[in-house]
């Protein structure tokens, strides 16, 4: 199991929001990123929050210095609509790129991007949120807005296109240190092939212990928790060792 | 006079760069065939598909020069994709040729029914313990537990189990992780994401 760190960022702060909205500015993304991979994190996930909504990411210069200092794969999702866009991340330190908006109106992107960069670049992120409390639908730009797809057939979808992993956020719990939708959990890791990413609601380390009847738990991502300083990278693999998971201590 | 070499073929060089940076000021990135065969040490990252790293190496006349220099007294690091085609043949996308440096060929990973069962993923995807088979001074100041980031869907298989330095086991597989042959070293991790104990491979590899 992986321990990834998520940090949201808006401009030049790393910020935290409820349910993706009403984003708190928390402090400078590098010093938390340097901090999570100085405790052990297996990998840090770093999303543009406002890219969807202006078109572009602007983390360029963010990566660019935490891969100075920082020697473990990193992710970067927000704003990506191209090869283009995709090459220029690669090229200022992402190992992987995340990608959501773009992929809801022009699924064939996933394509694209996978067959230019490999699989194994390409993070499918699926926002999901649960409408009439039945159904799950995919959310874009930031959780902002619905789209019309399932997100059970979504996730199968963006599998079948080359994604190598998916992210999925649970919109409903994000940011809420609730817990995490585990129903959504445990739906994708009973359909989906290639790994998953668990994201939205962590309250505690015990959390985990909730993914213990997966036979395989790939990774989860945690932000609050961490950046509010609940809890550490390191106490969260302990716990998890502890519980035997599969994880580097 | 140490002289080193990451081989320029496309593909994120930032990560291998800035952490050879940690050791070694003096490096260049470069496809020139001269700066390669005058190289005491070799990069050859990889990311992305066989058939097309290969089809670039010898666009720009690197697989005769990178198969004819003498290891005995080259060192040379692939890393990831960059080990693989050090082998004979790839099954990815077709059978296709590698360096044929080391003898062996690359194969799909294959999952068997408890695998499955256990879901077991390919890409097989995150950090594994590597398990040695040989003392090396690869290993120098690494810790018992070594754990390195692993991504890939195939593996080398290895016609000669001596030159296979560390496995790892992946559901009922064991999968060769490091292989060395003469001064030719490959990781199929990237030391580069592999936090402080990747970098401490990378600086074994520099001092050879």
């Amino acid at each position: 199991m992986r321990i990834i760190s998520r940090l949201d960022i808006k401009g030049s702060n790393l910020i935290k929001g409820i349910q993706l909205e009403g984003l708190r500015v928390i402090g400078d993304p590098n010093l938390y990123a340097k901090k999570y991979f100085d405790d052990g994190a297996d990998e840090l996930l770093l999303i543009d929050c406002v890219a969807s909504l202006y078109g572009r990411n602007n983390l360029f210069d963010i990566i660019k210095k935490a891969s100075n200092e920082i020697f473990i794969p990193i992710t970067v999702g927000g704003g990506i609509r191209s090869v283009d866009d995709a090459e220029k991340l690669f090229l200022s330190g992402a190992d992987k790129i995340a990608i959501n908006s773009k992929a809801i109106v022009e699924p064939e992107i996933i394509n694209t991007l996978a067959k230019n960069f490999g699989s194994q670049a390409i993070v499918a992120s699926i926002q999901a949120k649960r409408l009439n409390g039945s159904k799950w639908f995919a959310y874009y730009d930031n959780g902002r807005e619905q789209s019309e797809k399932n997100v059970i057939d979504w996730a199968k979808e963006v599998e079948d296109r080359g994604a190598g992993e998916i992210l999925i956020t649970s919109v409903d719990k994000e940011g809420t240190k609730k817990g995490y939708d585990m129903e959504l959990c445990q739906t994708i890791n009973s359909i989906c092939e290639i790994p998953v990413i668990y994201s939205g609601g962590m309250k505690s380390k015990s959390d985990l212990e909730q993914f213990k009847e997966f036979s395989e738990c790939d990774a989860v991502a945690v932000a609050s928790i961490l950046h509010y300083n609940e809890t550490s990278i390191s106490e969260i693999k302990k716990f998890a060792k502890n519980i035997n998971f599969n994880v580097r201590i | 006079m140490k002289k080193i070499v990451i081989v320029s073929c496309g593909g994120n060089l930032l990560s291998l760069t800035r952490a050879i940076q940690k050791f070694e000021t003096n490096f260049i990135i470069s496809a020139d065939l001269d700066e390669i065969r005058n190289a005491t040490h070799i990069f050859l990252p990889g990311v992305g598909a066989f058939k097309k790293a290969m089809s670039t190496l010898v666009k720009k006349n690197l697989k005769e020069t990178l198969k004819n220099l003498d290891y005995k007294k080259v060192n040379l690091l692939g890393i990831c994709l960059g080990m693989q085609i050090l082998f004979d043949t790839s099954e990815e996308d077709g059978m296709e040729d590698g360096l044929g440096l080391i003898e062996g060929k690359v194969e799909k990973i294959k999952l068997n029914i408890q695998d499955k069962k256990n879901k077991l993923k390919i890409p097989n995807v995150g950090w594994h313990k590597i398990i040695k088979n040989n003392e090396n001074q690869i290993f120098n100041n690494t810790d018992e537990k070594l754990f390195c980031y692993f991504v890939h869907s195939y593996h080398a298989k290895l016609k000669n189990s001596d030159e296979c330095l560390a496995t790892i086991k992946y559901g009922s597989n064991n999968l060769s992780s490091i292989v060395k042959k003469d001064n030719i070293y490959g990781c199929q991790f990237h030391p580069e994401k592999s936090g402080e104990m990747g970098l401490k491979i990378i600086q074994n590899f520099l001092k050879l």
